[in-house]
């Protein structure tokens, strides 16, 4: 990448589920239908602020081009319809209509294909979806690019020479500080900045760019399937009331549990990574 | 003897053929910059100005000659019409010298030219006692709203130069020619009998005459030229302005935006999205600082000022960069501390109401916040609100299902009257504080008490728009605006009632625009039409000094005064006490206009600042009208420690 060129920033972006509006479930069709109807659709907080920091790089200076992408059915390009409003460049819809729920790892390698036909300097992500926790797009798309992968990260800056620092949060005001070369993938943090509100103009005014539609059957999908919705079971659960004795052991091992059939993993990271896949393989999970 | 002079005695003709050419330059610099005005107007293409071309007539007369709006202000009005009379009638004196001058037709003679002379001179005091005034407000007296410039003091001592090197002449004219007779120009008399007093020659006479003649033409040539380029453009904008402006009897909403969804940007982004009538409104502007007088952001922050945030887009309509094409006005009002004023502002309306001239700040900072709020660069706090709107339908970020649970807990029975008379539009203010909740249930308690019929519509209400209305989400307002309009037309009933004054200006006004045209009464004006009936019962109440705030939708946007202090009036054994600024003057609570939701701008909050004007009358009790006003009442007294002593109701709660 050369010093005067465009940096093409790809910013994907998810659709979120409101938790404030009650559901009614409907066992004999499995869906899970909002009780209010004029429910209103939302942008994942951390794909606006990946989306955001996308446009603060663009208005601090340099050729800089935005496109917004996200996977899923017809109904998502609404997303990117306000992704084009907000001030994206271009919106890429990877359609898969086959797959009603994916994972991050189908999602990921979805992205990594179009990816490797398009190319993209920076790709920006969410580090946690309101929905579903910490996301795994991420490290897993910069894997199967082969990219640099940096999470969390609550300042960007573009450097000279294709070179990015960010910086990461840790204890207490600390701030670790990171450069990387470009082509990478950052998750941001929602810490990163606040992003713009999306005023109902911005999500119905004309385009200037029409929406990239691409059609993405995926034969090895790993979808999953829905097969049943269903209130929660309760289950009794059993309180167990630790004797005085066994307290003064596990206070006086440091915390560690005495129990059988634990194992605490010893190593660095990447050691213990090693120790928990042969574990899941003893127990035919992998 | 014929009473009558030679006009342009004593003017050689080099000094008459200079009038003629220095009169000749000053109409072409004239007409060139009101060219260049007038182009600058065509050229604003935005088109939701609301203009009425309506009783041309009655404005001329009421508010161009009788100058009604100058006149509420008794000193600056009077001092107006002092200068404007003089001004006024010493030109049309100088149009008529000049046809007796220039035509055949002579008519300044014998009587007439005894009352021609008589008049002139009495038109040159009342023009300097006009001068005299503007000098002691600007000087003599702490009037905070006048901000003196060069230009101010400098037309004023214009003026009076102009009007005195006029009896200059006409002194130094009756000395030469002995005309002691002249005792019907006083003035001129009294200047010639001193100038006799000096015993000068003839050609010193003479000589002086000249002088003061050119410099008497210099002058006035030199007033004339500043007009366009001044505030004296008052002279012709400024009425151009009142024909074209609505009769201020109420404020009227701002205008709707139509078909947003096909416009790239909405709102004010640059000069061209200003109409003609806007641009026309900043020029008419002459600083007289009425707007500020009781603005709540000047009040609470001294760099906002409604004042000066016209006269900078007055500046903005006429700034050329020749980098920027489209400049955005905003950026060119964000080097000045004024701009914050857009977000400061909260709708009372003060500013329109009172304005002599009928300029609407208020348009402007609702066409620049339709703008910013589009493109997202909205404060942080309102954005939080705008987005809970959006996605839980209410500002309040309240759970929906928290509405349902509040109405079957606190409506007094199932209301499923089939032939209700009102509906009652309970507002979402019930969702963010359990003070709303009581008022909402003691106006329907004054309902029940009054056995009439009316339906609630439980969950199915949600907000009515206003704060996206006031926070410029105009998508977000029509959005809501329809949806509420559908659901109130399955109503068997259009007669709303509600007890807060912003919904009722919306529902009544704002829905109007978009064919919802509802009869909406607000809770004030139903009780006092109750008690009027005798169906309601006159309540006792323990606090014995009263007094009553004007909420400012419902006061200076809706023009009821009378029927709330009617109410209280009627109650025995208590003492209605009114503030200092009451009426058509009543300061601002400080939460209209989404200030609700917006951080202050630092400096004294402005409700703290109305709960102490409350407290030099002494009350054990203020009463409002509107639940916003309640909230901020509350918080005031709670912040001056003084709840115990000073209790804050609604009118409703009197009765319920």
């Amino acid at each position: 990448m050369m010093a005067n060129d465009v940096i093409r920033i790809l910013v994907y972006v998810n659709e979120a589920v409101s938790h404030e509006y009650s559901f009614e479930i409907d066992i004999r069709n499995k869906k899970v239908l909002p009780c209010h109807p004029e429910m209103v659709k939302k942008i994942d907080i951390a794909s606006r602020c990946a989306l955001e920091e996308a446009f603060l790089v663009k208005e601090r200076g340099g050729h800089v081009e935005i496109s917004a992408i996200t996977v899923g059915l017809p109904e998502a390009e609404w997303i990117l319809r306000t992704c084009l409003g907000l001030g994206a460049d271009k919106a890429i819809h990877l359609a898969t209509d086959q797959l009603e729920y994916c994972d991050d790892y189908t999602i990921a390698t979805l992205l990594s294909e179009y990816v490797n036909r398009k190319k993209a300097d920076l790709i920006l992500c969410g580090d946690r979806t309101e929905n579903y926790g910490y996301s795994q797009i991420g490290p897993i798309l910069a894997e199967l690019l082969g990219y640099p992968f940096l999470s969390g990260i609550i300042r960007l800056e573009m450097g000279k020479e294709g070179r990015i620092t960010v910086q990461r949060k840790v204890t207490r005001g600390n701030r670790l500080r990171l450069q990387a070369p470009l082509p990478a993938v950052v998750s941001v943090n929602r810490m990163i900045n606040l992003p713009r509100y999306i005023s109902v103009h911005t999500q119905i005014k004309p385009l200037k760019e029409a929406i990239a539609k691409i059609d993405f059957p995926y034969k090895n999908a790993r979808a999953m399937e829905l097969i049943s919705v269903g209130p929660f079971k309760p289950r009794a659960k059993k309180s167990v009331v630790p004797s005085g004795e066994n307290r003064l052991d596990f206070l006086m091992s440091g915390g560690k549990s005495s129990k059988e059939g634990r194992k605490l993993l010893e190593g660095n990271l990447g050691e213990a990574c090693d120790q928990i896949i042969q574990l899941l393989k003893e127990e035919n999970i992998l | 003897m014929i009473h009558a002079r030679e006009i342009l005695w004593n003017v050689p003709h080099w000094q008459t053929n200079s009038m003629y050419i220095g009169s000749l330059f000053v109409l072409f610099v004239l007409i060139v910059a009101f060219y260049k005005m007038l182009k600058i107007w065509r050229s604003c293409k935005g088109d939701w100005e609301d203009y009425d071309s309506k009783d041309l007539v009655r404005k001329f007369v009421n508010y161009i000659l009788a100058q009604k709006t100058v006149l509420r202000d008794r000193i600056a009005g009077m001092m107006h019409l002092l200068i404007s009379i003089g001004v006024t009638g010493l030109f049309l004196i100088t149009v008529l010298l000049g046809l007796e001058a220039h035509t055949s037709i002579h008519f300044i003679k014998g009587n007439f030219y005894i009352f021609f002379s008589l008049l002139a001179d009495l038109l040159g005091l009342i023009l300097i006692a006009g001068i005299g005034l503007a000098l002691w407000r600007r000087f003599g007296t702490r009037n905070t709203k006048l901000s003196t410039e060069f230009q101010d003091l400098s037309i004023l001592i214009l003026l009076l130069v102009i009007v005195i090197t006029g009896y200059g002449i006409e002194g130094a004219r009756m000395t030469a020619t002995a005309a002691y007779h002249e005792i019907y120009s006083p003035i001129g008399y009294v200047v010639a009998k001193i100038l006799a007093a000096f015993g000068p020659a003839k050609s010193h006479l003479l000589n002086l005459h000249q002088s003061l003649w050119v410099l008497h033409l210099v002058l006035a040539l030199t007033l004339i030229i500043l007009i366009p380029f001044t505030k004296l453009k008052h002279i012709f904008t400024a009425p151009l302005n009142i024909l074209l402006s609505r009769l201020p009897n109420s404020l009227p909403p701002p205008p709707l935006l139509r078909n947003i969804e096909s416009k790239e940007y909405i709102g004010i982004k640059s000069r061209s999205d200003f109409s003609f009538k806007g641009a026309l409104e900043l020029d008419a502007c002459t600083r007289c600082g009425r707007c500020d007088e009781n603005c709540p952001a000047l009040i609470s922050n001294n760099n906002l000022s409604p004042k000066i945030l016209v006269n900078l887009l007055q500046r903005a309509l006429r700034y050329q960069s020749k980098s920027v094409r489209n400049y955005e006005i905003m950026q060119f009002l964000q080097k000045h501390p004024c701009h914050e004023l857009v977000w400061y502002c909260a709708t009372c309306g003060y500013c329109q109401y009172h304005c002599p001239v009928f300029i609407n700040p208020l348009s402007k900072i609702y066409g620049l916040r339709f703008y910013l709020t589009a493109i997202g660069r909205v404060p942080r706090s309102a954005a939080k609100a705008l987005e809970s709107l959006q996605y839980l339908g209410n500002p309040w970020e309240a759970l929906p299902d928290k509405r349902g649970e509040w109405f079957e807990k606190s409506v007094p029975k199932k209301r499923n009257v089939s032939h209700p008379e009102y509906v009652y539009w309970v507002g979402c203010s019930v969702l963010n504080d359990v003070r709303m909740q009581e008022i909402a249930v003691s106006v329907m308690k004054v309902l029940e008490a009054a056995e009439i019929n009316y339906v609630v519509l439980y969950g199915q209400e949600g907000c009515c728009g206003d704060p996206a209305r006031r926070l410029g989400e105009e998508g977000l307002f029509q959005r809501i605006a329809l949806a509420n309009i559908k659901r109130l037309k399955e109503l068997p009933t259009d007669k709303i009632i509600t007890h807060c004054p912003h919904c009722a200006f919306t529902l009544k006004h704002e829905y109007a625009r978009l064919n919802g045209r509802f009869d909406v009464i607000h809770h004030s004006k139903l009780i006092w039409s109750l008690v009027n009936q005798k169906r309601l019962k006159i309540p006792k109440v323990l606090e014995k000094r009263i007094v009553y705030h004007d909420p400012c939708y419902l006061g200076r946007y809706d023009s009821c005064y009378d029927e709330p202090r009617q109410i209280l009036n009627a109650i025995p054994d208590i003492t209605l006490l009114e503030m200092e600024r009451s009426r058509q003057k009543a300061l601002c609570c400080g939460a209209g206009g989404g200030q609700m939701w917006l951080e202050s701008g630092g400096g004294m909050r402005v409700n703290y600042i109305r709960f102490e004007e409350a407290q030099r009358s002494d009350p054990d009790l203020i009463v409002t009208a509107c639940p916003y006003c309640n909230m901020m009442f509350h918080d005031a007294a709670k912040y001056k420690e003084v709840s115990d002593t000073v209790r804050v109701k609604d009118l409703a709660e009197l009765f319920g």
